[in-house]
């Protein structure tokens, strides 16, 4: 067993080290930065999107943002927190440059996802995010806020533009659909 | 079920994780750069649009004034009736309190070299604050001048001021000179009296604020064709300190002596790029050659910094139990369990480290300037000094002996006490008797190293900038 440890001193920064590096505009703190917390916001990033481009598309300019406005981040909440919701407005707003969908198709042209590599290793939820990917782009972006990111619907509302009644709406028949999708794959006991 | 699911999909999408594509850092990198450099591009053009601006703001200010001399009673009032003797000079505010009113008699003579005689009867309501410096005719630089105790300009440079008034008015005839200097004020009026000559007009010089003295009077009508009325004009004391503001872009690197292994390293790690300057500065005219500056100069040095190192291999070595079923021929199914070794390969990609350093220095410099050629509008200038540190910032990444990539902050830079040398070589162009345009080319160069003496190298700062900026004499 020969181990090597990488010359750079990648794991002696911390957090505020790092945040204070990105800050002065740090290539080499940002590399850390996003390394760190790339696969964990690309995992938000995907359930947002309908493909794994369009998810790396919303990474690249959330992190592009992640990197600009660091400064404003004050330090009250987690950092991590502070990512998360950079990354859910990105998507949000990449999902606003399309028509939102909140009426679903014809369930019986859903087709079935390609499954990319990376996240062949997590099957059970690569299956769940497949068929989270299949619902329309409005339903699926009132299901992630709600029933993932915990926001309540007067929130989502707001964030999206609509009143707290459409939002709670939107999100029962989502609901609705992703039952029927999951049925439809044979999950009906998760 | 349905008050499952949301459970499930929280939990099950709590810690999801999934790597995006390999190149997604490099390409945030270079959209960043884009933006940046689109900025930059957007900045330099407000710039530019806005001192193009200011600029031709002075000039339009620098020739409306001249046109505010030309509204000054010129031959053509000369046509008025020639009884009428007085003149009525009024004079701009002394203090933003009081305005005054000198009242003066205006005499002739009818000749060939007619004189026109300019008395200033001492009526002013603060006529004490005025000491009045008459030259006759014919005004030149070698008039001997009288120094007055109580004017507040020499004697010097009364003299330059009538050698202007001679050397500008070549065109026309000069009888008179007088020069209104305001006690306690650096303010100077000047009425320039002339004798026209057919097709030539007096060159008044350069006003500085207009309606300072606006003549009205009633004259000869059978002089008309031989004088003018005395024009007035008001030029601006200027003191011996002058302010300078410039800004420069150029090229900030450093040079390094130690070990050459380690200096190799260093250059193949870092290059110079696009750095910037900043300069405010007092300057105080020693004489007309030679003047003293001090002041600050900001000092944006960037280089690139590019690293890598390699991808990284791990081999784990470990035993793995293993059963299988085998069919005997005798024995019939029997399960044999046996060891192997197993190898994992684990392959880490190496890290590129591509950045820009940033070392910015605040230095406090003291340099001796002098003029070596100039004309009317133009100078060629040279400067010479040193500057100090007093602040210094480092930012960004530094490889050490060991090929090792580490911070700047980190790397023992001196935070102030960096000597360099300074010189430079450059053009002024008057715009205006305060203002003046530079364009200044400067080198430095480091005294002595920029980082603490406990590392085994010693780094110069050195540059080349071209300073662009402003200089206005108080």
């Amino acid at each position: 067993m020969n181990q090597k440890t990488d010359s750079t001193n990648a794991n002696e920064l911390n957090e505020h080290e790092l945040i204070e590096g990105c800050i002065r505009n740090d290539v080499y703190c940002q590399k850390v930065l996003y390394e760190k917390y790339s696969p964990k916001m690309m995992g938000v990033s995907l359930r947002y999107c309908n493909s794994k481009m369009e998810a790396e598309d919303v990474l690249q300019d959330a992190f592009i943002k992640i990197f600009d406005k660091i400064k404003s981040f004050k330090g009250e909440g987690s950092f991590e927190g502070w990512i998360r919701k950079v990354v859910v407005f990105t998507a949000l707003k990449s999902n606003d440059k399309r028509v939102r969908k909140f009426e679903p198709g014809n369930l019986d042209s859903v087709k079935e996802q390609y499954l990319d590599a990376s996240v062949y290793s997590n099957m059970e939820t690569a299956n769940l995010l497949s068929i989270l990917q299949e619902l329309p782009d409005g339903y699926r972006t009132v299901f992630n806020l709600y029933a993932i990111e915990g926001y309540s619907h007067k929130e989502i509302g707001k964030m999206l533009g609509v009143t707290d009644v459409t939002s709670r709406t939107q999100y029962s028949r989502a609901k609705q659909y992703l039952i029927k999708l999951l049925a439809k794959y044979g999950i009906n006991r998760i | 079920m349905s008050n499952e699911i949301e459970n499930i999909f929280q939990e099950k999408f709590k810690n999801f994780e999934s790597t995006p594509s390999a190149g997604l850092f490099d390409a945030i990198q270079a959209k960043r750069k884009k933006k940046r450099r689109v900025i930059w591009i957007w900045s330099a053009a407000a710039i530019l649009f806005l001192s193009t601006g200011i600029g031709f703001s002075l000039l339009k200010d620098q020739n409306n004034n001249s046109i505010s001399t030309d509204d000054t009673p010129t031959t053509e009032s000369a046509n008025t009736n020639l009884e009428s003797k007085n003149t009525t000079l009024s004079i701009s505010p002394i203090d933003e309190q009081t305005d005054i009113t000198i009242e003066s008699t205006f005499e002739s003579e009818q000749s060939t070299n007619s004189k026109v005689e300019f008395n200033l009867e001492a009526k002013p309501i603060n006529s004490e604050n005025y000491v009045i410096h008459e030259m006759e005719s014919p005004i030149s630089s070698e008039t001997p001048i009288l120094d007055k105790p109580d004017s507040p300009i020499s004697n010097q440079e009364l003299a330059t001021l009538f050698k202007k008034i001679a050397s500008e008015n070549k065109g026309a005839d000069i009888t008179k000179a007088k020069v209104f200097t305001r006690k306690g004020k650096t303010e100077v009026d000047i009425i320039v009296e002339t004798k026209a000559i057919e097709g030539s007009e007096a060159n008044i010089p350069e006003t500085k604020d207009e309606d300072i003295a606006n003549v009205t009077e009633a004259n000869n009508e059978e002089k008309n064709k031989t004088t003018t009325p005395p024009p007035t004009h008001k030029l601006v004391k200027l003191s011996r300190w002058s302010i300078e503001a410039t800004s420069s872009i150029g090229l900030g690197g450093r040079t390094i002596s130690g070990a050459t292994d380690y200096v190799s390293l260093r250059n193949l790690t870092e290059s110079a790029r696009i750095s910037n300057s900043f300069t405010l500065s007092g300057i105080y005219q020693l004489d007309p050659k030679w003047n003293i500056q001090t002041g600050f100069i900001l000092l944006n040095r960037n280089e690139n910094f590019n690293h890598s190192t390699n991808d990284y291999v791990q081999y784990n070595e470990r035993e793995e139990q293993r059963t299988e079923t085998i069919i005997h021929p005798v024995l019939g199914e029997i399960e044999r369990t046996y060891t192997v070794v197993v190898t994992d390969t684990i392959v880490t990609s190496g890290i590129k480290t591509n950045n820009i350093n940033k070392h910015t220095l605040l230095s406090i410099p003291l340099i001796l300037e002098r003029e070596l050629m100039s004309n009317n509008k133009w100078s060629v200038m040279s400067k010479g000094g040193v500057m100090v540190s007093i602040y210094t910032n480092s930012q960004g990444n530094i490889v050490n002996e060991s090929n090792q990539v580490s911070l700047l902050e980190t790397a023992g830079v001196k935070t102030s006490g960096t000597y360099s040398a300074l010189f430079g070589l450059g053009t002024m162009y008057k715009a205006s008797d305060r203002v003046s345009i530079l364009l200044y080319p400067q080198v430095n160069f480091g005294l002595n190293s920029s980082f603490e003496n406990r590392l085994a190298f010693k780094q110069r700062e050195i540059g080349i900038y071209t300073h662009l900026g402003l200089r206005v004499r108080l």
